[in-house]
């Protein structure tokens, strides 16, 4: 069963009332992008993390935070803001249990908003 | 129509702000601070919606570039951006920020945030074309002079570069302008024009202006001001007039 915090309905609705007839369905359109950019995105973190580079890890953790936050991935946002602090106190290697946790939060998020896209 | 510039790297937002906005203004897209820089330059944008954490330089040292910029230093910046924390919020503030709003914001909050902005713009920019001194009325929008004498108006019909001349000095009565100051006020590319080609013009809008309360007069060795004053000379020629 999915965790109640895996997305924010309410962000997803706040979308849908920007739909309008004759554009495409916003909410579709962003599900879309978060399920084509994200696992590229989660990569470029994980390589980041090894690599200890603490300024791309920071952009692309921020980048996630936002883009997941837009769409109302809120689980996946919350973890990224986690892991933006890791950056923060440069405590990169610690950043391998959260990521894991970041693979399975976009799985679980791209299941329910699946639901509602 | 205003433009407004989104300097934004997310895709996703950059999308979801477009469709908030929708199509009543021009929106400009940049991905970097650099790119969105630009766009300033080339163009006149109205309002920036910037996001602070950026590929390459943030949109702090945006608001630093265009805050020591003569030219730019008054567009309106709204920060949309992810952080959180109040010492970022501060920081946009000092540095220009008109507003600060944290993502992810509701889309329709964002637009009337917007829309509110541009409407300040809009009546400043209504108060700078018009300007009402005695007499005088000049409305930069619609490019007409009038004379309200005695509680009637009267069109006063001038040459492009005569209204680009008044409008000019009536921004700043009693103010002396050297020809200089004038040609570039009056030609967008003066560098063939003579100075004293100004003084042709003057002369045709002192003939036109005769029956107003405001006057061109001519300043020894400055140039020319707009002034509530009649010389007596100018006296003498209304009177004849």
């Amino acid at each position: 069963m999915a965790k109640a915090n895996v997305i924010d309905l309410e962000a997803v609705r706040r979308l849908q009332a920007l739909n309008e007839p004759g554009l495409p369905d916003i909410v579709k359109e962003l599900f879309t992008m978060f399920v084509n950019t994200t696992p590229a995105k989660i990569q470029k973190i994980t390589d980041c993390a090894r690599k200890n580079d603490l300024t791309n890890f920071r952009i692309e953790t921020h980048g996630l935070k936002s883009a997941s936050a837009g769409i109302g991935a809120t689980d996946v946002s919350e973890i990224c803001s986690r892991l933006e602090k890791l950056a923060e106190s440069f405590s990169l290697p610690k950043a391998d249990v959260l990521l894991k946790e970041l693979n399975v939060a976009f799985e679980e998020a791209k299941n329910a908003l699946s639901k509602v896209a | 129509m205003h433009q407004i510039l989104l300097i934004e790297d997310s895709e996703e937002f950059q999308k979801i702000v477009l469709r908030s906005l929708g199509n009543k203004n021009q929106i400009h897209r940049a991905t970097t601070a650099d790119e969105g820089f630009k766009i300033i330059e080339k163009n006149k944008i109205d309002l920036i919606l910037l996001d602070i954490t950026l590929p390459g330089r943030d949109g702090y040292s945006l608001m630093v570039q265009l805050q020591s910029s003569l030219k730019f230093k008054n567009i309106p910046v709204i920060c949309l951006t992810g952080r959180k924390d109040i010492t970022d919020k501060v920081t946009a503030f000092k540095l220009g920020a008109d507003d600060y709003i944290l993502k992810p914001f509701d889309p329709l909050e964002l637009r009337a945030r917007v829309e509110a902005k541009l409407s300040k713009i809009q009546d400043k920019r209504e108060v700078a074309e018009l300007i009402s001194m005695g007499d005088l009325r000049t409305d930069r929008s619609v490019h007409r002079v009038s004379i309200v004498e005695n509680g009637n108006e009267k069109i006063v019909s001038l040459t492009p570069i005569e209204f680009k001349l008044l409008c000019h000095m009536a921004r700043q009565p009693d103010r002396p302008f050297t020809r200089d100051q004038l040609l570039a006020a009056a030609w967008s590319d003066h560098t063939n024009i003579y100075d004293r080609t100004v003084d042709v013009h003057i002369c045709g809008l002192r003939r036109k202006l005769l029956s107003l309360s405001y006057y061109v007069k001519a300043v020894a060795g400055v140039g020319y001001k707009l002034s509530p004053e009649l010389s007596s000379d100018q006296k003498t020629r209304k009177q004849a007039a």
